[in-house]
């Protein structure tokens, strides 16, 4: 009695089909599978919109830039003839189609996948995909003339970017490297506030149960690397923000089993050999996200620029896939 | 036949297509659009209310679900979901779930046929289309020109 999908009339695969309507992935897959249920799915499904803002011009040793906000998804991908516990997670931004009907991934940043196959195309169909959380990242505007290289950047946000309008004081802090202070633009703010506090050379953000937190990555032989400082919003007279280092810390997880959210930083063995890394994590809330204390059997995997993801010990990086493009 | 319990609660006889029968409260049964229009045309009046599309063990699992939502009230919300989730889970697999659909649709309730809709739906959430394909044995009959649309939606590439 295997396989009673024919029996389904066609208003009922519809409506499996429009359960599936807010995820754009799920529905080219359901598209993907006969002849049938392409016909019953939305014609041609539109790729969404990568939701994006530009921000006010950021001035930096005497020089203005321009960048615009972007929302990345997390994808966890897999390919599909490994068996169903072996995952790899992968920052992607949404996806976009481009002029030659192909759809595009802007920004795959640094997982071994994306390395192995750099400029590679990949199908869709032989992976299991599923979006995890998203993300945020800074990217040079067009409107800047690309002759001029912009500084690497770090950003974290106070709120999904959905909930930009609702005047609750979405904030968008960045660190733009090599320099040591941090950018901080508030929703209706002319420009970018600059925080710089002597004691620290911050390095990384990140936002985590309404506080944001910036990582100190200065190293010495004296002072070693990785101090968290928690920032606090203040108002000032004038009915602005102004953060102030609240306190720090040299290592340590933050975590909020509530809405599964965790961050960990501090030297730690990581996967490979026990060399010694700073890690900062800083997944958004996904119940899919195991919260988890640290322990040695938890596998740490790079994810994306220097960041890092927890990856529980029954879930294991996958080798390279075996089919190449 | 139209029986009537101590608490003056009207009972009413359904038949599954394998000649199952069971006994329910008439407000359960009337949870379904299908039988409740059935009810009011006076079909309950003698005998069973015949429903040839769902088999006993179907039916027994329909009327589960009923019997749960006619007794709920909108304060016992967040249990009810728990409560459907398991029911879902309890359900087993896809082939059950599709029979409980074609169920749900026949008779008419909307309550269960979106949880088992979007059930479906989630099992096939992150699975290659081969998968589901395997999952639901579908045969993949795409012509070579929809084979090559489909090639080229799914294609994503590294910058």
């Amino acid at each position: 009695m295997a396989g009673r999908w024919s029996d389904l009339p066609r208003d009922l695969l519809e409506r499996i089909g429009n359960c599936l309507q807010n995820d754009y992935l799920d529905i080219l897959r359901f598209r993907a599978v006969c002849s049938s249920w392409r016909r019953y799915s939305s014609t041609d499904p539109l790729p969404p919109m990568i939701p994006s803002l530009t921000l006010p011009p950021l001035v930096y040793l005497n020089d203005s830039y321009q960048y615009v906000l972007k929302e990345l998804a997390v994808y966890s991908v897999q390919p599909a003839h490994l068996p169903g516990t072996v995952t790899t997670p992968l920052v992607l931004s949404q996806s976009l189609k481009s002029q030659t009907d192909e759809v595009m991934i802007l920004k795959a940043l640094n997982s071994p996948l994306c390395i192995k196959h750099k400029g590679l195309v990949f199908d869709l169909r032989d992976f299991r995909v599923k979006e995890m959380w998203s993300d945020y990242c800074l990217v040079p505007s067009v409107l800047v003339s690309s002759s001029r290289t912009l500084p690497p950047s770090e950003v974290a946000v106070s709120s999904s970017f959905r909930n930009i309008c609702d005047n609750d004081g979405f904030t968008v802090m960045a660190v733009i490297r090599p320099c040591s202070s941090l950018f901080v633009w508030t929703a209706r703010d002319e420009g970018w506030t600059i925080i710089n506090d002597p004691r620290f050379m911050f390095d990384k953000v990140t936002y985590l149960n309404d506080k944001f937190y910036a990582l100190d990555g200065r190293s010495s032989v004296a002072r070693p690397p990785w101090l968290l400082v928690v920032l606090k919003s203040q108002r000032n007279t004038a009915g602005g923000r102004i953060f102030q280092a609240s306190s720090w810390r040299r290592s340590g997880v933050a975590s909020n089993t509530a809405t599964s959210t965790f961050f960990v930083f501090g030297p730690f063995a990581a996967l490979g050999g026990g060399n010694i890394h700073p890690l900062l994590s800083l997944p958004r809330s996904d119940p899919s996200v195991p919260s988890l204390p640290l322990s040695t059997e938890t596998t740490l995997t790079s994810m994306y620029s220097k960041s890092w993801l927890f990856i529980p010990p029954n879930l294991l990086v996958f080798p390279t896939p075996r089919r190449c493009f | 036949m139209s029986i009537t319990t101590e608490n003056n609660e009207k009972m009413i006889t359904l038949m599954s297509s394998d000649g199952e029968e069971f006994v329910v409260e008439e407000a359960v049964a009337a949870q379904s659009q299908t039988i409740k229009h059935l009810i009011e045309d006076g079909c309950s009046t003698e005998g069973s209310i015949p429903l040839p599309n769902v088999t006993g063990r179907v039916l027994s699992e329909v009327i589960q679900y009923c019997k749960k939502h006619s007794s709920s009230d909108d304060k016992e919300e967040k249990e009810l979901e728990a409560w459907d989730a398991e029911f879902v889970k309890a359900a087993d697999d896809h082939v059950a779930l599709t029979d409980l659909m074609m169920a749900a649709n026949f008779l008419d309730i909307k309550g269960l046929l979106d949880l088992v809709a979007q059930t479906l739906a989630n099992m096939i959430t992150g699975k290659s289309p081969e998968e589901v394909r395997r999952m639901w044995n579908i045969k993949n009959d795409f012509t070579p020109e929809e084979a090559e649309k489909v090639r080229k939606e799914n294609q994503w590439a590294f910058e």
